[in-house]
């Protein structure tokens, strides 16, 4: 019997995970952080007490930012940044990076507020995210965060998926497997 | 034809204490006898002048007084580990190995070896090797091994005190079965748990003298002998002790059903159970995160465990003997390293670190005292985890300790002489002067009378007051529900529930899952559609009271 | 340790009559001590994996092979180091190593390394292994059950046969207190992994002392049993099973007598004095 779901437990939250088949040879456990008040809760607690000292926390929308939101609230910031995947009209004058995603093959935006990344410039800032995985969206914040004239203190989150957990550089709470799909005869 | 026991003395040596002490009863043929007694009260001694043991192995004692059976009368007994009591490699030849001591012919060993197996429903076992049965099956074996001699009364010393639910079960319906079938039986245990409705005749035994002779129902009437002699009741009983407090017509029961009828009758139905909301959010203070065990013969032991245990509280182990409690525990103090997963103590993984580190934080007692105990005196051995852990311990603490568990008496005894039950207590107050946060305990009850049990109770309550958190894995259910605050179940390697106790007792296809049984009082609080489960006997009475008619 | 004791199973070997199985360990105990011709001794041992094999116990041989591989290698070492000082008997094969070595007060060493040295180290190993192997091909097959009906068949007295039993019921039961005395301690904080062989070896002094009260309690108990069970050993005992040679048994020995006589001639045949 073939479970579809993947168990695990993350800072004493025991999770369900739904396996999702993403490609022919393997499937993923699709993780929601949206709606999980008590993990939120919970990891952040736990990823506070492992990151190192930052000026700011920044993450890009959307699935990290009730995590990046409660950090705050631990580490006693008055404000975090939220890199927007599409330039709003609120941006009177958008701060802009271009990233080209090889694995959807597109051209992708990550933009703040001038104000915002005034704000970053010089600082030590700390990248929050939900799942680590292929690292491409990793990659463009830290575009951002550098374009910007940050200083990149460190990277941040719940779970890291397949190779990423074996990474030097980031900090995470979990690593999450990739579930492998032996072809059926 | 009864079986007269005479005036009997008895004491080891000659200018020692008498153990038994103008002892007068009789054992009524066909019928179960039990005789109950706190620790150290001659149960044991009885045993063995009625099996002769005394005078033929025992010798240098002097017994005064005799046992009055017509001449080649036989007895046997069962004895409460049956590993050391089963010679051969399979159950026939385990069940034959008496019978071919006796001389008798291949012929009637075939004929009597068929009428046990069938007798005790055991034909399923009778091709498999004694050393892959479970251990109602091993106690089971034994008893028809026994029964198979023809013994003319066959006694059993505390037959199910190291068994799991499913094996109690099978060895009461073995005792019933023996007393249709009219076999003389002594049963000597103080737990009347499971025997209690099947025993005809109670011998209550205190300091070597018979305070009690009587029926069993005259028996659980009389509430302060029970307490004298610190035998533990079902629950059911109980019940009826606190009810009848308060009602003056209630009748004496046995089993949950008569409690139903009979209470249904007083009171007015309850409007059942209030919703509650779950409010289990305390911090783990032990995580496992997909803890897998496969031993090396295959076996999977544990198979993706995920389980936070919260700081503080008392947390039960539940699952039939197999389910992998034992392996899981293991786990957590570092004994057995997972073949995949992780355990975390605090967050941090322990698998790095070796079982005397773990055991700073996390200290496991376990089963069987024997194991435990290699001190020359109490005091010693009281001490031993904290000179292992270089934890400081004042002159002071240490007489609290003795004095409240009553050894100071006890202080440069040899802690192997102690009675089953002491030796018990003895390893686990040992961890009370331990740095660990985390205690375990594996069937702490194994050999203790309702005595110890209290005493027990009150250390647990001890730890937790002083923020431990206390792992419990027990058969004794009542009792756990009565002191766990949570609960993890197991069943065969997999986790079929963890949350609070309050969430648990609602879910009974859980328990119909296990094939363990709720506590009375449990079942009978939903049953009678009380608004909240009640967990002590006490408790339950009070709300019975109220809805009086 | 786990897989030296007997295995549980219905394999020809398991079925065959015990007292066949002891006479087959006598037999070939006394074949591979007077044979010592390499060819037959690699014929004897192919006999040896068949018959394994067709048994199912092949996993349990090869974990007897491993414990004893320490003990093969150092037989075979010491044949063949024996054999340096020396040229080969016989003529054929050939040899990779031949000099006079300067020896103490200018003396010489005569060395000889040769194919007949490996030969002879090779054939000492094997024997071991044959006479070991034979011994727990029994083991393996054979509870203690039917060991002790076996030994009363051939009319050893029944203590001895009882007590030969009795050794191989306490054998695990004692292993397993030991572990479980172990397995207590530590958790009580008693360090027995991260620490230097000293403390090591004063632990297992500290161990025993449980280990002994734990053993004599068991032997009482088991006293006590045996006298609930009105063991006597003047009574005369009856049996229960009986045991009677089937028509397995005529086939073991048969193909048992073809392989040794095989053995025998190949030894005639192909003999290189060792």
């Amino acid at each position: 019997m073939e479970k579809n779901f993947y168990e695990m437990n993350i800072v004493g939250c025991i999770r369900q995970l739904p396996r999702v088949r993403v490609a022919d040879h393997f499937e993923i456990a699709s993780f929601v952080l949206l709606g999980d008040t008590e993990l939120v809760v919970k990891a952040a607690a736990a990823l506070a007490e492992k990151i190192p000292e930052v000026d700011y926390l920044i993450t890009a929308e959307a699935k990290g930012i009730p995590l990046v939101q409660e950090l705050a609230r631990i580490l006693n910031m008055k404000r975090y940044f939220v890199a927007r995947k599409s330039i709003k009209p609120y941006m009177t004058d958008p701060f802009i990076t271009e990233v080209y995603s090889i694995t959807t093959q597109k051209k992708q935006i990550l933009c703040l507020d001038k104000e915002e990344s005034n704000m970053i410039r010089g600082k030590k800032i700390l990248i929050v995210d939900d799942v680590i995985s292929t690292g491409e969206s990793l990659k463009a914040l830290e575009a951002l965060v550098t374009k910007a004239g940050g200083k990149i203190a460190g990277k941040a989150a719940i779970l890291a998926e397949g190779d990423a957990a074996h990474r030097e550089d980031i900090l995470f709470l979990e690593p999450l497997p990739l579930f492998p799909v032996t072809v059926s005869r | 034809m009864n079986y007269k026991v005479k005036d009997i003395s008895y004491r080891y040596s000659e200018d020692g204490k008498n153990v038994l002490n103008h002892v007068n009863f009789t054992i009524e043929q066909g019928k179960v006898t039990a005789i109950v007694g706190p620790s150290g009260c001659g149960k044991s001694t009885l045993i063995q002048i009625f099996s002769k043991v005394i005078p033929s192995l025992i010798m240098n004692g002097v017994l005064e007084g005799s046992f009055d059976m017509p001449e080649g009368t036989f007895v046997s007994v069962v004895s409460q580990t049956p590993e050391n009591q089963l010679f051969g490699y399979g159950v026939e030849d385990a069940i034959a190995f008496g019978m071919e001591n006796l001389g008798i012919s291949q012929e009637e060993i075939v004929e009597r070896m068929e009428y046990v197996l069938d007798l005790l429903n055991l034909q399923h076992l009778r091709n498999r090797s004694v050393a892959t049965l479970s251990g109602g099956q091993r106690q089971s074996v034994c008893i028809a091994s026994v029964l198979a001699m023809n013994p003319d009364i066959l006694i059993m010393d505390e037959p199910v005190s190291s068994l799991d639910p499913n094996g109690k079960l099978m060895v009461q319906s073995i005792l019933g079965q023996l007393r249709v079938s009219g076999t003389t039986t002594v049963l000597v245990d103080n737990n009347l748990v499971w025997s209690a409705d099947i025993v005809d005749h109670v011998i209550g035994l205190l300091d070597g003298e018979v305070v009690f002779d009587g029926t069993r129902d005259e028996f659980f009437r009389d509430f302060s002998l029970q307490k004298k002699l610190g035998v533990i009741i079902p629950q059911e009983v109980e019940i009826y002790r606190e009810l009848s407090k308060y009602f003056k017509e209630i009748d004496l029961f046995y089993t949950l059903e008569e409690a139903k009828t009979q209470i249904e009758q007083l009171i007015t139905k309850g409007s059942g159970l209030k919703s509650f909301s779950e409010s289990c959010s305390c911090a783990p203070i032990i995580t496992t995160h997909n803890l897998t065990k496969t031993f090396s013969d295959g076996f999977h032991a544990l198979m993706d465990v995920n389980a936070n245990l919260p700081v503080g509280q008392v947390i039960a182990i539940l699952g039939q003997n197999g389910s992998g409690k034992t392996t899981f525990v293991k786990h957590l103090n570092g004994l057995y390293k997972p073949t995949s997963g992780d355990v975390r103590y605090k967050g941090d993984s322990t698998l790095k670190k070796t079982v005397a580190q773990i055991s700073k934080d996390i200290i496991l007692v376990f089963q069987h005292p024997e194991h435990m105990l290699f001190e020359e005196t109490v005091e010693r051995e009281l001490t031993f985890c904290a000179r292992m852990q270089n934890v400081p311990f004042t002159e002071k603490q240490l007489e609290e300790v003795l004095n409240r568990y009553d050894l100071s008496d006890e202080r440069e005894t040899f802690p192997l002489n102690l009675s089953m039950g002491k030796k018990h207590m003895l390893t686990i107050l040992s961890v009370l002067f331990s740095s660990a946060d985390v205690i375990i305990l594996d069937e702490p009850t194994l050999g203790m009378d309702d005595f110890l049990v209290k005493d027990l109770e009150q250390m647990i309550h001890t730890l937790t007051a002083a923020g431990k958190t206390v792992v419990i894995i027990s058969h004794e259910i009542p009792l756990v529900f009565k002191l766990a605050d949570s609960a993890i179940l197991l069943n065969q390697g997999k986790k079929l529930f963890e949350g609070c106790k309050e969430e648990l007792s609602r879910k009974e296809e859980l328990f119909d899952a296990i094939h363990i049984a709720l506590p009375p009082v449990v079942a009978l609080s939903k049953s009678l559609g009380l608004e909240q489960i009640c967990y002590t006997v006490e408790e339950f009475a009070e709300k019975i009271k109220k809805l009086k008619k | 340790m786990d897989y030296l004791q007997y295995v549980d199973g219905n394999s020809l070997l398991h079925r065959l009559d015990p007292r066949t199985k002891f006479m087959f360990f006598v037999v070939m105990a006394v074949v591979t001590s007077v044979i010592k011709s390499g060819v037959a001794l690699l014929f004897l041992f192919g006999f040896f994996m068949i018959m394994w094999h067709i048994s199912h116990i092949q996993k349990y041989i090869l974990v007897l092979a491993g414990k004893l591989k320490v003990l093969l290698v150092f037989i075979f070492f010491l044949w063949l180091i024996l054999g340096l000082f020396e040229s080969p008997i016989v003529p054929y094969g050939p040899i990779f190593y031949k000099r006079l070595l300067p020896f103490i007060n200018g003396q010489e060493l005569y060395i000889c390394f040769d194919w007949y040295d490996l030969y002879k180290g090779g054939v000492y190993a094997l024997r071991i292994f044959l006479m070991i192997s034979s011994f727990y091909t029994v083991l393996l097959t054979t509870n203690f059950s039917e060991i002790i009906l076996g030994l009363r068949k051939w009319h050893i007295p029944y203590t001895v046969a009882f007590a030969i039993g009795l050794i191989f019921q306490i054998i695990p039961i004692v292993i397993s207190e030991l572990k479980a005395i172990m397995e207590a301690q530590s958790s009580r904080g008693l360090e027995i992994e991260d620490c230097g062989w000293m403390t090591k070896i004063k632990n297992y002094v500290t161990f025993s002392l449980p280990l002994l009260f734990r053993v004599i309690s068991k032997g009482q108990a088991i006293s006590l049993a045996m006298h609930y069970y009105q063991l006597d050993f003047k009574v005369h005992r009856t049996t229960y099973k009986g045991i009677k040679a089937t028509y397995y048994d005529a086939y073991f020995v048969i193909a048992n007598s073809l392989a040794i006589s095989i053995t025998i001639l190949l030894r005639i045949y192909f003999y290189i004095p060792v």
